[in-house]
């Protein structure tokens, strides 16, 4: 029996709220899949690693791969793949949604008289930025690549919303495909991340919590207690892990043992010089919430610069984490590379 | 030509008289990235490399970082990552049998739905198929399997898709997450398992044996019964390498996978030097560079170079690497007599010496008939290992290390070997070589070919046929090939 939009908005709120519980994924993709004139997706993933579909598919039945039934024309393609059906004007009734797993090429022509993934874009409903690479640049993109990606959207209207992590809970992707479909653009912080499953820190919910209170720090990997000290960087993670946990609620990172490493923000993995494991405070004996607030005070997402334990010294001040790390990611993920055109 | 269903995009390209040569694409750079920065970078950003060899290249990295330092491994630890490293293969095996090798010989198309054709399970295996499959599809082709045959090749993609959701699980329980485990530190693993976690792996593991051990393998057999060709087309050349599991332990009893080289019907140990050639690849030393090995500079456009992927050889011999690598090495150094049932079956399917088997058929065969042989080393590290013992351990401080050090290991599609120079606490140097860089190696300055354009290289290519285009495919993804690994 199909959903009421009302309902299918509620499983939303439930993902959001609880985790990647079964029954609401699935009442969410069926409803998507059983709606008449449901938008039309299009993955788009050229020559990336298969981090976030390995996610896609083993995530909790049904995932978005089984019940991307036949009316969402799922479709992933690269204009170099020869062989792979093209997304032209005529296979579109509506509107689509673009998965932005890569970012399109500049002036690409696609293969076999296909439409170009920039064309495409042009008439999107929305486009969803897939993964901390594609969102903010990560290990793959410069910051210009980004930014020409970002015009692209704003040239044509084309609302975006960013969904970073590496790889994106999967369950992510599915409720904000059940929110664009049902009601339209969710709420969006300023990195353009849904404040539904980006709106809390990872610290805000973590079970450690209590112990970086307590000032009960791990000092070394494997010990228990709050793992600062080992750089953890869920006081500036925008995510839903500690909430949703991993894997159908298996597991996550800092249950495991390991620091976050805030792969959701627009910093990673440079983080303003820090890296992936560098302190962002050394915490304290007693209660750990004035470490907190002196992160916070330096601004929300602001990474605080002590001297780390990797032997950096940085200045004691607030930076901009979107200028600053995204600069440093643009200047610094390819080294000196020095790519040569043909002579 | 850039053939579909590889992870990353694999361009081969022809020579004029018709050959083909795999040729990559542009790498993402983890290597220079990583220079500057902390060793336990490397254990996470290298998983980015390959979302299926990921476990294996983290375990490669603190492997390096442990032999720099000389630093202890908890006993525990040991077990519980080689577990994680098997899970991991368990994936791989199946994930890559059923959405990257299958496709290449069951078209969408020709999907027949399981019976109970307006259920939820029919509805989801014209999903899967028509979402997964869709991203890879080649144009229509005739497939050989009778409607039977395809419909059961459905139900079992969706008990495939169930299999990789419970070993994802698996690997989270003991990893954090999956893609991309979060527990892998100097010492072992930082994941306190209890007694409770044991159970529910075990409880997992039970649920799995069916399709793993048998139906999997099965599957593998009747597509070779249909498609005899794949026995001889995509021969490779004579030479393996295989670079072990886990250390062996106190008993002395050794990993799961040997350490070893086979050349020219020798085998030998990892004496011979290991170098990287950038002869014909797209890459130059910057100046002032070189030293441990070739840092190297993206330099399109340089004359004579055709190829992203690096020329990994042993002693100067191309080597390949996977499943067939791990097998023929086991089996010719007779080091224990687990995996002889497996070349046994591979010999008898095959009907040729184990050594010439690598060929689609062989490598197919030898990397789903190693699932039994993996499931039941699983089970037996969960019964071996001890809950309340500790899984790392921390008693050596690594932070300010200086060291080189080397980490190898077998990933679902090879070897894989870290080769790291730490100077206070920081990357001075880093070379990764993985599976598909050795598969998937250019041709170096002395004309030795990679074992993929070797299995090419048996005759020349016509681009513009469907035929041609399929069997190229299928000789790629026998190397279970992925192009992001392979220039990394």
């Amino acid at each position: 029996m199909p959903l009421t939009r009302r309902e299918v908005l509620k499983w939303v709120g439930v993902t959001a709220a609880a985790g990647p519980l079964l029954p609401a994924m699935e009442r969410i993709a069926h409803a998507i899949a059983e709606r008449p004139g449901a938008a039309p997706i299009v993955w788009y993933n050229a020559g990336g690693d298969h981090n976030n579909f390995l996610a896609q598919l083993g995530h909790a039945f049904p995932s978005l791969m089984e019940s991307a039934a036949i009316r969402w024309n799922l479709v992933s393609y690269d204009p170099l793949v020869p062989g792979v059906r093209e997304p032209s004007p005529d296979s579109f009734s509506s509107a689509p949604i673009v998965i932005l797993e890569s970012l399109p090429p500049s002036g690409a022509d696609a293969a076999d008289g296909g439409e170009p993934i920039a064309t495409v874009i042009g008439r999107a409903k929305a486009a969803i930025f897939l993964g901390t690479d594609a969102c903010y640049g990560g290990t793959r993109w410069t910051a210009a690549e980004v930014e020409s990606a970002e015009a692209l959207c704003r040239r044509s209207n084309v609302p975006m919303i960013k969904l970073p992590g590496v790889p994106v809970p999967p369950h992510h992707l599915i409720g904000t495909l059940g929110y664009l479909e049902f009601r339209g653009i969710p709420d969006l912080d300023r990195f353009q991340r849904p404040q539904l499953y980006y709106g809390e820190t990872v610290c805000m919910r973590c079970e450690r919590r209590w112990q970086l209170e307590n000032g009960e720090y791990a000092e070394s990997f494997g010990d228990a207690g709050c793992l600062l000290r080992l750089g953890c960087k869920g006081p500036i993670a925008h995510n839903s892990c500690a909430a949703q946990r991993w894997n159908g609620g298996e597991n996550w990172c800092v249950g495991a043992g390991g620091p976050c490493t805030a792969c959701s923000e627009p910093g990673y993995p440079l983080h303003g010089g820090l890296g992936l494991y560098g302190r962002l405070a050394e915490g304290g004996p007693g209660p750990g919430s004035s470490t907190l607030n002196r992160i916070r005070a330096i601004g929300w997402g602001f990474v605080a610069l002590a001297a780390a334990g990797v032997g950096l010294k940085l200045a004691h001040e607030a930076i901009d984490p979107i200028g600053q790390a995204a600069k440093a990611s643009g200047r610094d993920r390819r080294g000196s590379s020095s790519v040569q055109g043909p002579t | 030509m850039i053939v579909p269903r590889v992870e990353g995009t694999l361009q081969l390209v022809q020579e004029p008289g018709g050959r083909l040569r795999a040729a990559g694409a542009r790498p993402r750079g983890i290597e220079r990235l990583l220079l500057g920065r902390s060793p336990l970078e490397a254990v996470y950003l290298s998983q980015q490399a390959s979302a299926h060899s990921g476990v294996s290249h983290a375990l490669a990295a603190v492997r390096a970082w442990e032999d720099a330092g000389k630093l202890p491994v908890a006993p525990n630890g040991v077990l519980l990552r080689e577990l994680l490293h098997l899970l991991s293969f368990l994936h791989g095996h199946v994930q890559h049998f059923y959405f990257q090798t299958l496709p290449d010989y069951l078209p969408l198309s020709a999907w027949v739905p399981p019976l109970d054709e307006n259920g939820p399970a029919a509805r989801i295996a014209s999903g899967i198929v028509t979402s997964a499959a869709k991203i890879w599809e080649p144009p229509p082709f005739q497939s050989r399997f009778d409607e039977g045959a395809r419909r059961r090749f459905a139900e079992r993609t969706v008990e495939a898709v169930r299999t990789l959701s419970s070993l994802q699980r698996m690997m989270s329980v003991i990893g954090g997450k999956f893609p991309v485990v979060m527990s892998i530190a100097p010492g072992g693993i930082t994941m306190a398992l209890d007694e409770a976690g044991v159970l529910r792996l075990l409880e997992y593991l039970q649920h799995l044996e069916p399709f793993l051990t048998e139906a999997v393998l099965d599957d593998g057999l009747s597509l070779i019964d249909r498609y005899p060709e794949t026995l001889t087309l995509g021969k490779g050349g004579a030479n393996f390498i295989s670079l072990g599991s886990t250390p062996a332990d106190e008993t002395g009893e050794a990993g799961l996978f040997p350490t070893s080289v086979l050349l020219g019907r020798r085998l030998q140990g990892l004496t011979l030097p290991i170098t990287e050639s950038i002869g014909r690849a797209y890459y130059r030393v910057p100046r002032g560079g070189g030293g441990h090995g070739p840092i190297v500079e993206e330099a399109l456009g340089k004359p004579g170079a055709y190829s992203w992927i690096k020329a990994p050889r042993v002693g100067g011999s191309a080597v390949e690497t996977g499943a067939i690598g791990r097998l023929v090495i086991t089996q010719l150094a007779g080091i224990h007599g687990r995996a002889s049932g497996m070349a046994a079956l591979v010999q008898e399917q095959l009907g040729v010496p184990l050594e010439e088997s690598n060929t689609v058929a062989g490598r197919i065969v030898a990397r789903l008939g190693e699932l039994d042989l993996i499931f039941r080393r699983c089970r037996e590290i969960l019964e071996k290992l001890a809950p309340g013992e500790p899984f790392l351990d921390n008693s050596a401080d690594p932070s300010g290390l200086s060291g080189e050090g080397v980490g190898q290991i077998e990933s679902p599609s090879g070897a894989v070997r870290h080769h790291m120079v730490v100077e206070d606490g920081r990357i001075g140097y880093y070379d990764i070589i993985a599976a598909s860089t050795w598969n998937g190696s250019s041709q170096d300055e002395n004309e030795v070919n990679g074992p993929l354009d070797t299995a090419l290289g048996q005759r020349a290519w016509d681009l513009q046929d469907g035929d041609d285009r399929l069997d190229l495919s299928r000789i790629v993804h026998a190397f279970a090939f992925s192009a992001t690994d392979a220039v990394h």
